[in-house]
């Protein structure tokens, strides 16, 4: 039967996800500045409340509540109808641009707290994480970083929430800049915009999908005021 | 910051009674008593009690300790062991 899917509701990527994201697991939305990575995330997140019934989070750590609004309005969704509607909570995580001065021991709790609260409040089944890795930078113990990662991985797993988490991508080996794909052993998707010669192309790729058939190419897609579409064409016909 | 006789206030942001939370408020104390004595305020918020702080104060990571009063706002984070931090981040500095 293979495993269960959280259908995405985005034109195009569920035929290529073959049903949608894993469900009650983790996917890594990665890609560099601008690709579109925090628009696919909340199209994922309102399509799943609207089509769905499956009230979401949305956790943001770089956009401001004005960015992000807009930017989810260009998709025409309503985000403060949504939220007053109990189906979506969206907590923006400021965490100092500037460098937290470091005591001694500490951990995420606060973090934790947040998300635990934001979800409960509303039944949350789907949560997207955006740009957590910002947390590298204001914090200076990464080892800290990184085993609160894996504690609030296996946290939301345990939730049966089905995260999409968003990160930079990585120059060399690395997929992601921070190697936030330790963590996500699921569902890799890799988002590209190529700029050559005034022509802009988009392109997705599903870089890894354990334990389902997924479409392994790179297809290109476009962000129109209705979305996100996935054009399950293969980039080499164009 | 001259010290004088300004008052300080400061928050604590802690989630039950772990050994960081202990640890920081005694640390805290410590602290306080020995520069600030008589002009200070320790508020000491248990997050466990009240999560909805967590989100409405802006709390990541714990324990967090916020100094309100003087302004400007500053923010440390750990259990306040290293005491040479605290006094830099507070900017609490030796009459």
């Amino acid at each position: 039967p293979g495993i269960k899917k959280a259908p995405t509701g985005v034109k195009g990527l569920d035929e290529i996800l073959n049903g949608g994201f894993p469900k009650g697991r983790p996917t890594l939305l990665c890609g560099g500045p601008g690709c579109g990575k925090t628009l696919l995330a909340m199209e994922f997140l309102c399509r799943g409340a609207t089509d769905h019934r499956e009230p979401g989070v949305f956790v943001a750590f770089e956009e401001r509540p004005e960015e992000l609004a807009a930017n989810v309005s260009s998709l025409g969704f309503d985000l403060k109808k949504l939220e007053d509607d109990g189906l979506l909570v969206v907590d923006y995580v400021a965490a100092r641009r500037d460098e937290l001065i470091q005591t001694g021991e500490f951990d995420l709790g606060g973090l934790f707290l947040r998300i635990a609260g934001a979800a409960q409040s509303i039944g949350a089944k789907r949560i997207v994480i955006d740009t957590i890795e910002v947390l590298f930078g204001t914090i200076a113990d990464a080892a800290i970083v990184r085993v609160e990662l894996a504690r609030l991985f296996s946290w939301l797993k345990d939730q049966g929430l089905t995260v999409v988490i968003t990160a930079e991508r990585g120059e060399g080996g690395s997929v992601s800049r921070n190697g936030i794909e330790e963590y996500v052993s699921d569902c890799v998707i890799v988002l590209d915009h190529r700029i050559n010669d005034e022509h802009s192309t988009r392109r997705l790729r599903v870089l890894k999908y354990r334990g389902t058939l997924h479409g392994t190419d790179e297809y290109p897609f476009l962000i129109s005021s209705s979305g996100f579409e996935v054009l399950p064409v293969t980039s080499l016909g164009l | 910051q001259d010290l004088g006789d300004t008052m300080w206030e400061f928050r604590l942001y802690i989630a039950g009674q772990t050994v960081k939370s202990l640890r920081a408020i005694a640390n805290m104390q410590h602290i306080c008593e020995d520069h600030l004595a008589g002009q200070y305020r320790i508020e000491v918020i248990d997050l466990s009690e009240h999560p909805e702080l967590a989100r409405s104060d802006d709390i990541v990571a714990l324990p967090t300790l916020v100094r309100k009063l003087p302004p400007p706002l500053r923010r440390i984070i750990g259990d306040l062991s290293d005491r040479e931090r605290v006094l830099l981040g507070l900017e609490i500095f030796e009459r």
